[in-house]
């Protein structure tokens, strides 16, 4: 009897094992361990890639949700940094996205998602180029150096970037003014509770440092496209960092160092309908594209990217902001009107003068100088556009292949980050810091390759409140101009410390939007996303810019 | 294999072993007389003596006694028996019920207990209450029902899932709160939809420790065991049973302006104020300004005035000369704008059907019961609707004396029609915002005039043109509302659907050892396939220029539960005991396959192999596991003195390898009082008991691998991807434990007339799995660690009266009453914002939340009124110096910043009474059943309120209809009002505040079923005839008309589409 009892207990307890042993479940999907991404082919090489791939593309902010159209990745911020200034117009009737960023919006201040989206993104970057970096210090090989290198470099851009949009003031006049808090791959977690922003000496410093090791490790690497930054891209980075120190002599010397092999858009490569700043060329330096399955194309019929906010022309294919939905973010009428004729460059806006043309015909027709889509052109201006007109509307960004119709194609284009043309100009900038007729020459000699006519004396200089000779004034026009969509706006007023000018006779900024200031807007220093001040304690915040309750008087020129 | 031989052959060996003994063996079961069902640990003794033993979970019994013993058979609830033994083997024995004393049988934790014997909370809806109720989803028959269970967000839409549900308050911050849900013994985490009601025999909702630790691993949020029908007699007895009924929509709207002329005249209101007051322009200019301001805002001119005049008058009026309807020629066409009632347009009554028919019957050995049922409800939306077909089939048969085995196999088939836009958030995707949002001027269609008449614009095909508000694609000007957008339409051409399969196996095998010892082993395999259509279409909207876009998704998973169990029952005199062994393994594997393509040939042909350019396709799958062993004892003293014990050691996937397993335990008691001699004088006293457990449970509800970090992969190019950061982990995250204490009291009085019982609870959530936030510079937000300890004290009352009970007429009454609050007793230091200074807490999602502090403690800034130029005014505490992480304490100054402007908190928003009442009543052949819910105290955040009184502050506001209450704003000859100035651009109007909290009280009519059973046998052939008519989800009050509190605790910041929706029908229920 006993014994039977044993053997029935010991049968129930096969059947009880046969069925057990908890698993080791790993992801299988597109999210990942980093067990399984460190075990995977490749895997320090993927890391690298990593840092550059998802500069674009990826609903970073808003994990897979499309609701958010601003939600792009890199280029939207340069879409807020310009729209913060004057050179770049928002329609304010239907979905303007960006109209928080333009207007000043409730959304800037610190207990707003708004305000969270550079922090979500920026430190996301940063931290895949820490880890990067990590790695490479941990065994710090020789084939791991140009992946070191990258990591170094694009870390360094990320914090001039910070730097930049946070900082109150620029390292020139105050290099005590604090920026962001700094994490590197030796900040321990815990060290984040306590994490003050860094001033701007210990910061550009920090950008220095890392952009030095940068340039050694990328010495003589190749790269396989201009989606991934190599010695030259470093350069620029220096010299852009140089510039925002007035520190002339470094500005000039590396963005000259930094064109060595690039040569200028020419007037073709231009203006080209469908290839015209949307796929890497002789100028472009440094770049990112989206993809075809990218989630911001193939989401939300594509209205969250890029293409949706700067492509005006896919009238025909029904989607997009700027060419169906809202109207496109035109040219500021001031600045429009100072490009000479002779100046190839003012082809990327419709001229003011083709809306005067009396019947619809005479404006299509007009407009077929522009657009291989004048008729879809038309639609968007006077129809889709709250203001009716098809003055200043921009056509710089043009759809991939020139495709009208299928936005998804349209939308799938690279947009830059470095271009020569911005390294002539720091350059030519830098040398007449130091020696005016240095610079006059320079920039007469660039400025010359886009209009033929021009003349160093009749350039424009307006000054915006600031302080600047004629000279600066003179490069930053050509800046405006070169660079517009390219998000620079902020960067300048802030380092130039000129004011913004919206209210003058003839303006096209819309009523409740038309302020002047005479000095660099509050709402250009960003706030601190609350939740980051609430569980870093030494982090200081900005004030929270109040939005100007009138709209200014206007500014006679 | 091998196994199973050697273990069946020991088990004959057991078996012929009990043949040399020297007494009979009696064997049999004991049944309810009535239903025929076995009545498990019914006590039986040999008279004259102390020995005896217990009835199995299923009736069955086996006793060894002399051969001319007399055999004592009782059981609570049912009048005792004396059977003499006679020297047979066998004696079936069927015990009458004691109408005085009923016990009901309970489905708890791996079997089934008496209502006395049980030392827990638990709440039970049976099959006769079941059967009262129309509801496709049997969750939404729960509230009101069951003292302690909340649910919020249920959705009304046709084969729709649970809204999420709370049993005694909030078990925890940041992980899963839901119960877990148990069908046929095994997890069910699918659609309860799938499963018909008129198959669930009963629902237990195990409510404390003693009664849900056994489940431990993940019974922290409470246990629903759902029950199906099993074969209740010997007879085969027919059940056919016929529902046919109207759906209507029950939400009640906000009383916004439906009317175009008043809508325009509160657009220009704004305006006007703003270059009137705000600009000071001469009043003619400001009239002139703001009419054309407001078309250019709105988009839409929809009054046709004489020339030369505005649309609204100097007198703020609508011009008495303004016509509806308006004419734009544009390319060669004349366009009319005119308006619509997008609501009218979009919901309608719709017809719901329901048939089921089963079979139960059996034989001494054998038990059978089948059913088949069919469901079709149409959705109060066109194109949406659920259709199902369903089938049961469930039998046991008594292999031989010692082994029994069991099947019970369901499958279910559905069809979901549903559209793109059943969205639950404040945009264009969902339908039901939409439509209550929009402003009364906006079109459905877009129209042109021909000869004069307003028509639908029409295409080549003769399709309906639908208003998407884009310029030049549709009207020539843009829609200010919500642009691209028009759920109608979309509804219209676009075409969603979701078929579904689940087939569902149980499979059981008893095997009784010995006397007193008896395995079980009960494996569950669950297949659920899901197919999703979506075709966006290639007419209107935005995927015309692609020529259509197709998505298709599969998704299958597969789930098996093994539970194997060892159970030791015996009786020794007045001493009872019952101690089970066992072991779980709980695997579930899903996968997922979807595919997109645009370019379709046509509409006739769904599929990816008829598009022409496929566009995305994916693959992934998913597992969860989790392995438990358990132990459960009960020990009871002449069924007066009842003792229960569990532990269980549990193992979840969720966490790492070293943090994986958990302990989790029990301990119950019970005293029946009224079997006491000091309480056999008090008569009128039936039964009174009182209980008391604790225990502790655990919770892994986070999702997987947040142990450690992870990276999502992106292409890096062509044929690479690259793994960029996502997330921290935290590889020392383990359970979360709730030690749940439980006392409470049960009576019957008066012969049943009163009965009722008592609860007192205490939950602690102690090592929650709590989100730990870190500065956002970190790269991530936060990662979960286990910190933090939460409290839910409540009580819950449930009483039952009898008012009438005469053989003729019956009426009784019931009422149930719960409240719980919630205590914050720890929380991880680095979430505390300023301990230095006092602040023992910390903000997130508009809660102060503090040590000491109840959950859901709204902070919010404070309205303060409005100042001499009618602005919004809100409090600030000048000691916090700007401060807006922190509580203010003092009201010292105003604000009409709300970025400056102080936070206090404001308390708890979770209501302080919630529960349910009904009443049956019964008049011969007649009866009548009402069910209510209600909800008292609490505040709700009434997001679309704000909304609706919000003038605009820019253009980009426009196009969204108004409240009502904007007439009563400030104005200078209302200077007393608390409603701010009504001017444009006015940003701060209706800024968060506590000026939009709002009591959440509510009470719901539940449900009405009447109907009229026939006299027995009036029909030849036809055991039972009833008619019947019931509803759902008849009427709702709340504080506000359109405010709906159940959407959730904190505001309507989201709203479903479909919020519940009331249903009418009509049946008929034949036994054959």
């Amino acid at each position: 009897m006993k014994k039977i009892k044993y053997i029935v207990i010991a049968v129930v307890s096969v059947v009880l094992l046969a069925t057990g042993c908890i698993q080791e479940i790993d992801p299988q999907t597109s999210t990942v361990t980093i067990t399984q991404a460190a075990n995977a082919p490749g895997a320090y090489d993927n890391f690298v890639d990593a840092i550059t791939g998802q500069l674009t593309g990826q609903f970073t902010y808003n994990g897979n949700s499309s609701s958010t159209p601003w939600d792009f990745g890199y280029p939207s911020f340069y879409l807020q940094r310009d729209v913060m200034g004057q050179d770049m117009v928002c329609e304010t009737a239907g979905s303007e996205w960006y109209g928080t960023w333009y207007g000043c919006g409730t959304g800037l201040g610190p207990q707003y998602a708004v305000c969270q989206v550079p922090w979500t993104y920026y430190y996301k970057w940063i931290k895949n180029c820490n880890n990067v970096i990590n790695m490479y210090l941990a065994a710090p090989t020789e084939d791991h150096e140009v992946g070191a290198g990258i990591a170094y470099a694009m870390r360094a851009m990320f914090y001039m970037d910070l730097a930049r949009m946070f900082c109150p003031s620029t390292y020139a006049v105050d290099k005590n003014a604090i920026t962001v808090p700094i994490i590197t791959e030796e900040t321990q977690l815990e060290d984040l509770t306590s994490n003050p922003r860094a001033t701007n000496e210990v910061m550009w410093a920090q950008i220095l440092s890392d952009l030095d090791k940068a340039e050694g490790f990328l010495n003589g690497y190749n790269r396989p496209d201009k989606y991934v930054p190599d010695q030259s891209v470093v350069y620029g980075l220096k010299a852009r960092a140089y510039l925002t120190m007035e520190d002339w002599a470094n500005a000039q010397k590396y963005a000259k160092m930094a064109q060595s092999g690039y040569t200028m858009m020419s007037r073709d490569q231009y203006l080209s309908m469908t290839d015209g700043f949307n796929t890497p060329n002789s100028s472009w330096m440094f770049a990112m594209t989206y993809k075809p399955d990218d989630p911001n194309i193939i989401y939300n019929d594509a209205d969250s990217c890029w293409g949706s906010q700067m492509i005006i022309e896919v009238s025909e294919s029904g989607c997009g902001y700027s060419s169906n939905y809202v109207g496109p973010k035109r040219i500021d009428y001031h600045l429009f009107s100072t490009i000479p004729d002779s100046d190839f460059r003012k082809m990327c806006w419709v001229d003011w003068d083709i809306d005067d043309l009396g019947s619809k015909d005479a404006k299509i027709e007009a407009l077929s100088a522009y657009s291989t889509s004048p008729a879809g052109l038309y639609n968007t201006g006077t129809t889709v556009s709250g203001s009716g007109i098809l003055g200043g509307m921009p056509v710089k960004f043009r759809p991939k292949g020139g495709e009208h119709s299928d936005q998804y194609a349209a939308f799938t284009v690279a947009v830059p980050i470095m271009r020569v043309e911005e390294m002539m100009l720091i350059e030519a900038e830098a040398a007449g810091m130091q020696n005016e007729a240095n610079g006059v020459a320079l920039l007469t000699a660039f400025a010359q390759t886009r209009d033929p006519q021009f003349n160093y004396a009749d350039a424009t200089y307006d000054n915006y409140g600031g302080k600047q000779t004629k000279f600066q004034n003179a490069c930053w026009w050509q800046r405006r101009v070169e660079l517009w969509g390219e998000g620079f706006a902020t960067y300048d007023i802030k380092r130039l410390r000129k004011g913004v000018i919206r209210s003058y006779p003839g303006t096209n900024h819309p009523e409740s939007y038309r302020w002047n200031t005479t000095e660099p807007p509050q709402w250009m220093t960003l706030c601190i996303v609350q939740t980051e001040t609430n569980y870093n304690s030494a982090c200081e915040q900005n004030p929270t810019p109040i939005k100007p309750s009138a709209d200014s008087p206007e500014y006679t020129w | 294999m091998k196994g199973t031989k050697l273990f069946v052959t020991c088990l004959l060996m057991v078996i012929s072993t009990a043949l040399f003994a020297q007494n009979i063996t009696v064997k049999g079961v004991v049944t309810d007389a009535d239903t025929g069902e076995g009545i498990p640990f019914a006590s039986i003794q040999l008279k004259g003596t102390l020995s005896g033993t217990a009835t199995d979970a299923d009736g069955n019994y086996s006793i060894t006694v002399p051969r001319n013993a007399v055999l004592v058979f009782s059981s609570i609830g049912y009048v005792t028996q004396e059977v003499a033994v006679d020297g047979k083997a066998q004696h079936n024995v069927m015990l009458a019920t004691d109408a005085e004393n009923l016990a009901e049988t309970i489905v708890v934790a791996f079997g089934t207990t008496t209502k006395e014997a049980f030392t827990g909370s638990a709440a039970v809806m049976k099959s006769e209450e079941i059967s009262k109720r129309s509801t496709t989803n049997i969750a939404n028959a729960l509230v009101g029902q069951v003292a302690g269970l909340q649910m919020r967000g249920a959705s009304g839409a046709p084969g729709a899932g649970s809204g999420s549900m709370n049993i005694r308050g909030i078990a925890s911050m940041y992980a899963d709160t839901d119960p877990l849900i148990i069908v046929d013994g095994a997890p069910y985490p699918a659609n309860l939809s799938n499963i018909p009601q008129s198959d669930i025999e009963s629902i237990s909702v195990l409510k404390d420790a003693a009664s849900a630790a056994l489940y431990g691993a993940r019974g922290a949020a409470g246990v629903i065991i759902i029950t199906t029908k099993k074969s209740r007699s010997q007879d085969a007895i027919v059940n056919f049973e016929a529902k046919v009924g109207v759906n209507s929509r029950s939400m009640q709207d906000y009383e916004t302006i439906t009317d175009p002329g008043e809508y325009y005249e509160a657009y220009y209101a704004q305006l006007y104020n703003q270059y009137y007051y705000g600009q000071g322009m001469a009043a003619a200019d400001a009239n002139v300004k703001a009419n054309s301001r407001m078309i250019s805002d709105l988009g839409y001119q929809v009054y046709t005035v004489p020339s030369g005049q505005q649309i609204i008058g100097l007198d703020g009026k609508l011009n008495p000369s303004a016509t509806l309807g308006y004419a734009i020629p544009y390319n060669g066409e004349t366009y009319w704008l005119q308006p619509d009632n997008w609501k009218e347009m979009a919901y309608k009554n719709a017809l719901r059907q329901e048939y089921n028919l089963s079979i139960n019957g059996g034989g001494p050995k054998s038990s059978f019961y089948a059913s088949l049922g069919y469901l079709n409800e149409d959705g109060i939306i066109e194109y949406s609707g659920y259709e199902r077909l369903s089938a049961r089939l469930k039998a046991d048969y008594q292999v031989k004396k010692w082994l029994k085995v069991g099947g019970n196999v369901g499958f279910t088939h559905s069809n979901r029609t549903s559209n793109p836009n059943m969205g639950t958030s404040l945009g264009s995707t969902n339908l039901m915002y939409y439509t209550t949002q929009i402003a009364p001027i906006y079109p459905v269609f877009v129209r042109v005039l021909e000869n004069g008449v307003p028509v639908i614009r029409t295409d080549e095909h003769g399709n309906e043109q639908y208003d998407y508000g884009v310029a030049g694609a549709d009207y020539p000007v843009n829609r200010a509302f919500l642009q691209t957008g028009n759920p109608l339409g979309s509804n219209r051409y676009n075409q969603a659907y979701q078929g579904g399969n689940q087939l569902n196996g149980t499979f059981t095998v008893d095997v009784d050892i010995t006397r007193f010892l008896r395995a079980n082993v009960t494996s569950t395999v669950t297949w659920g396939q899901t197919n999703y259509s979506n075709y966006d279409n290639a007419l209107y909207g935005p995927k015309v220029s692609v020529n259509g876009e197709l998505s298709k998704e599969e998704s299958t998973s597969f789930r098996t539960n093994n539970i194997q169990t060892l159970t030791y029952y015996d009786t020794f005199g007045s001493h009872n005991v019952n101690v089970m062994l066992g072991h779980e393994y709980y695997l579930t594997r899903s996968r997922d396959l979807s595919a997109t393509a645009r370019g379709i040939f046509t509409p006739e042909i769904l599929e990816i192999n008829a598009a022409a350019n496929k566009v995305t396709s994916s693959s992934y799958n998913s597992s969860y596991n989790v392995e438990g062993y358990f132990l459960s004892a009960q020990y009871n003293y002449a069924q007066k003195y009842y003792v229960s014990g569990s532990f269980r050691r549990d193992a979840s996937s969720r966490f790492a390898k070293d943090h994986r397993w958990g302990n989790f335990w029990s301990a119950g008691a019970a005293w029946i009082m009224s079997k006491e001699n000091f309480l056999s004088g008090a008569t009128w006293i039936d039964q009174l008991k009182l209980k008391a457990s604790i225990g502790q449970q655990g919770n892994d509800g986070i999702g997987g691998w947040n142990y450690i970090e992870l990276y999502s992969l992106s292409p890096s190019s062509t044929y690479q991807m690259a793994p960029a950061f996502s997330a921290l982990g935290n590889p020392n995250i383990t359970w979360e434990t709730t030690t749940n204490m439980n006392i409470g009291a049960e009576f019957s009085f008066f012969k049943g007339r009163l009965s009722g019982s008592v609860d007192f609870y205490n939950k602690l959530a102690t090592d929650q799995l709590f989100w730990l936030s870190v500065p956002e510079h970190a790269g991530a937000r936060g990662y979960y660690g286990n910190m933090g300890d939460i409290q839910n004290l409540g009580v819950e009352i449930v009483l039952n009266g009898t008012l009438i009970r005469t053989k003729v007429v019956d009426w009784s009454v019931s009422v149930n009453a719960s409240t719980n609050k919630t205590k914050i007793l720890s929380l991880p230091e680095s979430k505390l914002v300023d301990p230095e200074n006092g602040y023992y807490g910390f903000t997130e999602s508009s809660q102060w939340l503090k040590i000491g502090g109840p959950l859901y403690n709204a902070f919010r800034a404070v309205y303060a009124g409005t100042n001499d130029e009618g602005e919004a005014l809100y409090w600030v505490d000048d000691s916090l110096n700007g401060k807006t992480n922190v509580p203010g304490k003092n009201f010292d100054s105003t604000t009409t910043n709300p970025n400056v402007a102080t936070k206090y908190e404001l308390g708890s928003l979770l209501p302080k009474v919630f529960g349910g009442f009904g009443t049956n009543f019964r008049a011969g052949g007649f009866d009548l059943s009402l069910t209510f819910d209600y909800q008292l105290g609490g505040k709700v955040y009434d997001t679309r309120y704000a909304g609706f009184m919000s003038p605009c502050a820019d253009a980009g506001d426009a196009g969204s209809t108004f409240h009502k209450d904007w007439v009563r704003s400030w104005s200078v000859n209302n200077t007393s009002s608390e409603i701010p100035r009504w001017q444009y651009g006015d940003q701060y109007t209706t800024a968060a505040s506590d000026r939009w909290l709002t009591s959440a009280s509510y009470l719901n009519f539940q449900s009405f079923t009447c109907g009229y059973t026939f006299p027995k046998n009036l029909i030849p052939g036809i055991s039972k005839l009833r008619i019947f008519a019931s509803g759902e989800n008849l009427w709702f009050w709340s504080a506000r008309k359109g405010l709906d509190p159940r959407y959730s605790y904190t505001g309507n910041t989201t709203v479903a589409v479909y919020s519940p929706v009331r249903t009418i029908s009509g049946g008929i229920q034949l036994t054959f």
